[in-house]
């Protein structure tokens, strides 16, 4: 066909056939394109002209868009054409385009798509009028592409589909109408793993089949599946992607993204309600009973933390409040940095008080590890050091084993060896270090110290956080008269400390 | 411990390469333009190309995307971001809100690395395809140094093995693939793992597009490596003891670059120090172990003194020759030498106080040598003392790892320890590390038995069921692993850390990085892997690919690229540098970003 007769052909028609123009519309980009190509042919100006109002809404961009796209699905069309098999040639370099369509406008052959598209309908052209008969086939040809839109010849091999969207190239996924070919891009795309191509043909598959259906075929391919609820999530897509994974029977999965739904609540209150309501309809399976409890304790974390909140901020009598201004709101903080808070204002507050530590202690159902090393911390924070009886009487006695009992006995025998057996809660190295670098004075370190077992180890921190009380502990507990003499030159003389040691010299009995 | 550098294979040509590619998108943009950056984006920019290069080519003003748009100013704005939804939404915002004042403002959109097709489908929904003008802007490898590549695609790691979106491997495919256009088709390719799967069939893919030419090309790269990160979580999960990894532990090392803060430089302001192989000091010490660190600076500045002082008894002549020459070297030795020995210094003193604990914990866990109780005790008085969230978590993952898995007991008692000193929003942080078993709870035994009874019938189906049972679950291998492939070195054979020869004095002689053990067997035979060697993968996630030169054919020196799926940590880099030294072979890692443990389980943070 030359390029006359395509211009006849088109100057009889004012525009485009309705049905044909739809046809563009719908599919603008891709391998569909190429037949456009063959339509159109030639250059762009042509195409605006003679399809006047299809693309009006558009600007320039889509159309350069598109005379790319339909270049590149021409040679392509055309290998299909010839029946190459091999794909190799299918993207042309972008260099030299404009060469390429001169050459193949000139050599372009409809032939070869009549010998595919003839099956059905048999025979050639004949040897009539040339014109008049290409118009007729022009036609039929038309008539049949509409008809073999969505056939399963006119559609490329899913993988070719896929490398194309792989490697950047145009492509369409509009002709894999049937289930089976759907399935087949879809499997071919997670063969390749490549997210994109996996997401569109998802995607596909999601607008083009029923729920029931999408839901089947997701379930058995469960790469794809996690690769659509992550794209649900980052959408903000929450409810969509909880309903799709209770559907898929991960239950455990939709609680905590239900979760992860309630915690973008505004304000605490709005998470609070969020959560009630995720406990109820995510929650209740029995394989995250754990986790539900977590949920639950964050809820009632999060109540207690809004009624200390609104408590403190009222207090005008709480003397730590006034002098230790409240740096931050407590409420959204973790569990310990409440308690640290609570350790750091409400430290006397009896358990009935809210802010309590006690009271949150039992709520949460802290282990003595927890509540140690937090007050311990808060308290240091306030400048107070409590001693280890101090901490011993605060917790008050019951149901504290372990920790407690080891601290209170030492303390009971300050200055002794500790029992054997009993095993101190918190590595006392790092209660004196935290002690220390919180600038507690010495005759508290010196208690903790005393705590440690090891009276090699004890030396060695006394001399590490130059603790004189703690150092004359250790040379009274070891009878060492002559160490004691030797560091009693390194303490000033008259201090509480040398004070200290020379009565030690008199009372002890010394081993030399 | 440089690497031999005999064999050319410049990879400094793959920055260019790249700044050419970013220069022909902005020319796509003619004329004055304002450019918006994805933040995630910045450092690999500047890696590329400086700002100068972009006011070059017509940029006038330069934005970080956020939320609020910027003020328009330019009849043209570029926008360069990645594929990611919640950054392209924020960009859809910005052009709606724009519309409204400025109707005639042209909006480029740059993707990089690649239109993705849920970019494309993003802004359709908004009603904005057509509207913008697409582009794409595929970097190549960026040269952190000679032996170093990256992509610094940061994200990878996440996307790729949580969300489970392996596009990332298309660009690394991609860039491998340059390489090969450059060096030449790789002939030895071994590579392991989901993603490293992905890669090669890309690459497969993109090699039946090259020009048949370019495969006929003498290789000069002679194997190549692809390894998952999860094939070894263990080694980010440790703590770094080399010194270029303890300085990307304590400062940060992003794309070869590390901000000291003032106290490190002696000024007021942190400084940007870039760490590379010119700086010969750094060279020297950046693999070593950091215990030799100082020792070492200490002497070479007892040298550069000694010069110095030699100087004072010099004639005029000599001086004179001493000043044009030698005095500015020994001056910014000087400077470099007492730069990093503040460095040192600096990172001793912040280590935490029970540091040695904390070692001893971490190697006693991967050796087996001390007991999980002890480890567990520590964990939870880090837990109970609220250290960093990350350095919870990374410990609370080595102890999961290496006992292979947690009873649910221990699991719930330190879970909901790790809850409520960091707050219970992480119940969403701990479900995604579980999701990438870097932690793992057995399932109780009573319901696995319920399971066996239920299917004990006599069909195939219920036999099978029975043999799969007994099948080592996910995250539950990690001993095994560690044992078939060797990674635990003798305890009685001594390591020596400060002339080392063994890849495992990287962690003290406790642990041998997989990718090192890997690279070194492979690289020990000449020709094709062995077979022992590919068997011993199979305990490793994943399947493997691995492929030699047919007999015969020119295989080329011997030049190994190692690529690391979602990040290599700069242990493994100092390993791999140590076994290109003992193998005679130059090693250049590869991959889609440097990476750290605080970096590695911060990626899978709830936010």
């Amino acid at each position: 066909m030359s390029r006359a007769e395509n211009e006849a052909y088109w100057g009889s028609t004012d525009t485009a056939p309705s049905a044909l123009d739809n046809f563009f519309d719908e599919d603008c980009e891709v391998t569909w394109t190429g037949i456009t190509a063959e339509f159109t042919r030639s250059p762009q100006s042509r195409h605006s002209k003679t399809t006047p109002d299809g693309n009006s809404s558009s600007t320039s961009s889509i159309v350069d868009n598109i005379t790319v796209h339909s270049v590149s699905d021409w040679n392509y069309v055309e290998v299909k054409g010839g029946r190459s098999n091999t794909s190799s040639s299918s993207s042309q370099s972008v260099s030299g385009v404009g060469k390429v369509i001169g050459e193949k406008l000139d050599s372009w052959k409809p032939p070869s798509v009549s010998i595919k598209w003839n099956s059905s309908q048999g025979q050639g052209s004949g040897p009539c009028v040339q014109c008049a008969a290409k118009d007729t086939e022009i036609v039929q040809l038309k008539k049949r592409l509409e008809n073999s839109y969505s056939r399963y010849n006119l559609t490329l091999p899913p993988d070719d589909t896929v490398n194309r969207i792989l490697l950047g190239q145009p492509y369409s996924l509009e002709s894999y109408r049937s289930l089976e070919d759907k399935l087949a891009l879809l499997d071919t795309a997670l063969g390749t793993m490549d997210g994109s191509a996996v997401m569109a043909t998802i995607l596909h598959l999601k607008k083009t089949v029923k729920k029931t259906i999408f839901i089947t075929e997701m379930q058995a391919r469960p790469q794809a599946c996690n690769l659509f609820t992550n794209y649900l999530r980052k959408r903000h897509k929450y409810s969509e992607a909880i309903e799709f994974l209770g559907s898929l029977g991960k239950p455990e999965e939709a609680a905590i993204l239900s979760y992860e739904l309630a915690l973008t609540g505004k304000t605490p209150e709005a998470k609070m309600k969020n959560m009630e309501k995720s406990l109820e309809t995510h929650f209740a399976v029995p394989s995250v009973s754990f986790e539900a409890k977590m949920v639950k304790n964050h809820m009632k974390l999060l109540g207690r933390q809004l009624a200390i909140d609104e408590a403190d901020s009222k207090d005008q009598t709480n003397p730590m409040l006034l002098k230790y201004p409240r740096a931050a709101n407590v409420v959204d903080k973790s569990l310990l940095t409440t308690l640290f808070y609570c350790c750091m204002y409400h430290w006397e507050a009896g358990e009935t008080h809210i802010g309590s530590p006690l009271a949150l202690r039992k709520a949460h159902d802290l282990s003595d590890r927890e509540l140690l090393w937090t007050a311990l911390k808060g308290r240091a924070r306030v400048n107070h050091w409590p001693l280890p009886s101090e901490l011993d009487s605060w917790l008050g006695s019951k149901g504290l084993l372990g920790a407690l009992g080891s601290l209170s006995s030492a303390f009971g025998s300050s200055g002794k060896i500790l029992p054997k057996g009993i095993k101190a809660t918190l590595p006392m190295e790092v209660v004196v270090h935290t002690l220390h670098s919180s600038r507690a004075p010495s005759n508290v370190l010196a208690v903790y110290i005393g705590l440690v077992d090891n009276l090699e180890s004890r030396l060695k921190l006394a001399h590490n956080y130059k603790c004189h009380q703690a150092v004359i502990d250790v040379h009274v507990a070891q009878k060492d008269r002559s160490a004691l003499e030797q560091y009693m030159k390194e303490i000033p003389s008259g201090s509480p400390e040398y004070l200290k040691a020379e009565s030690a010299l008199k009372m002890v009995k010394w081993k030399n | 411990m440089s690497p031999p550098q005999s064999l050319g294979l410049d990879v400094e040509i793959l920055r260019r390469l790249s700044s050419d590619r970013l220069v022909r998108v902005l020319e796509d943009a003619p004329g004055a333009k304002d450019l918006i950056i994805d933040g995630d984006l910045m450092k690999m920019l500047d890696r590329i190309a400086g700002a100068t290069l972009l006011r070059s080519h017509g940029v006038d003003k330069m934005y970080r995307l956020e939320r609020v748009p910027p003020p328009v100013q330019s009849s043209q704005r570029v926008y360069l971001v990645r594929p990611s939804l919640l950054q392209l939404k924020i960009l859809a915002d910005h052009v709606h809100s724009d519309h409204a004042a400025h109707p005639d403002l042209h909006v480029h959109v740059v993707v990089v690395p690649r239109l993705v097709s849920w970019v494309t489908g993003l802004l359709e929904e908004e009603g904005l395809y057509g509207a913008l003008t697409l582009h794409e802007f595929c970097p190549d490898f960026i040269p952190l140094d000679d032996d170093l590549l990256s992509l610094e695609m940061t994200s990878f790691f996440r996307d790729a093995f949580l969300e489970g979106d392996f596009s990332g491997c298309v660009d690394v495919a991609r860039a491998i693939n340059t390489l090969q256009g450059l060096f030449g088709q790789i002939p030895y390719v071994l590579a392991h793992g989901r993603a490293a799967k992905a890669v090669v069939n890309t690459l497969d893919l993109l090699n039946n597009q090259n020009s048949p030419k370019k495969t006929s090309q003498m290789p000069e790269i002679s194997h190549l490596f692809i390894f998952d990160r999860d094939a070894d979580y263990v080694t980010p999960l440790l703590t770094q003891l080399t010194y270029e990894g303890a300085l990307d532990d304590h400062f940060g090392i992003n794309a070869g670059v590390v901000e000291f803060p003032g106290e490190v430089v002696g000024q007021d302001a942190p400084r940007k120090v870039p760490l590379n192989s010119k700086d010969t000091i750094y060279d020297n010490i950046r693999n070593k172990h950091f215990a030799s660190v100082s020792s070492y600076l200490i002497t070479k500045a007892k040298e550069v003194n000694a010069k110095k002082e030699q100087a004072q008894n010099m004639t005029a002549s000599q001086m004179k020759d001493f000043v044009a020459n030698e005095l500015r070297t020994l001056q910014s030795c000087h400077a470099t030498l007492a730069l990093h020995l503040r460095a040192c210094e600096s990172i001793t003193k912040s280590v935490k106080q029970d540091f040695e604990t904390q070692l001893t914990t971490e190697h006693g866990l991967v050796t087996g040598a001390s007991n999980a109780g002890q480890a567990r005790k520590f964990l939870k008085n880090c837990l109970a003392r609220m250290q960093p969230l990350t350095d919870n978590l990374r410990l609370f993952c080595l102890y999961s790892l290496t006992q292979d898995g947690l009873s649910p007991k221990d699991y719930k008692q330190l879970a909901s320890q790790m809850l409520a000193a960091h707050g219970h929003k992480h119940l969403i942080t701990l479900n995604n590390l579980r999701q990438l078993n870097l932690l793992c709870a057995t399932e109780s035994s009573a319901s696995s038995t319920g399971v066996n009874r239920d299917s004990s019938g006599t069909n195939i189906q219920g036999r099978l069921a029975q043999v799969t049972s007994l099948l080592p679950k996910k995250g539950q291998g990690w001993r095994a692993a560690a044992k078939r492939l060797r990674l635990i070195p003798d305890p009685d054979k001594t390591i020596d850390l400060h002339n080392p020869s063994d890849p495992s004095y990287v962690f003290n002689g406790a642990y041998t990085p997989v990718m090192a053990k890997v690279v070194g067997e492979a690289l020990s035979v000449r020709g094709a892997f062995t077979q022992t060697l590919l068997d011993s993968l199979k305990v490793l996630p994943g399947t493997t690919i691995s492929r030699a030169a047919p007999p015969g054919s020119p295989v080329g020196p011997h030049v190994a690229l190692v690529v690391m799926m979602g990040g290599v940590t700069y242990t493994e880099v100092a390993a791999l540098r140590l076994l290109a030294v003992t193998s005679g072979t130059r090693i250049i890692v590869a991959s889609t970003s440097t990476i750290n443990g605080d970096q590695l389980v911060s990626g899978v943070v709830h936010k």
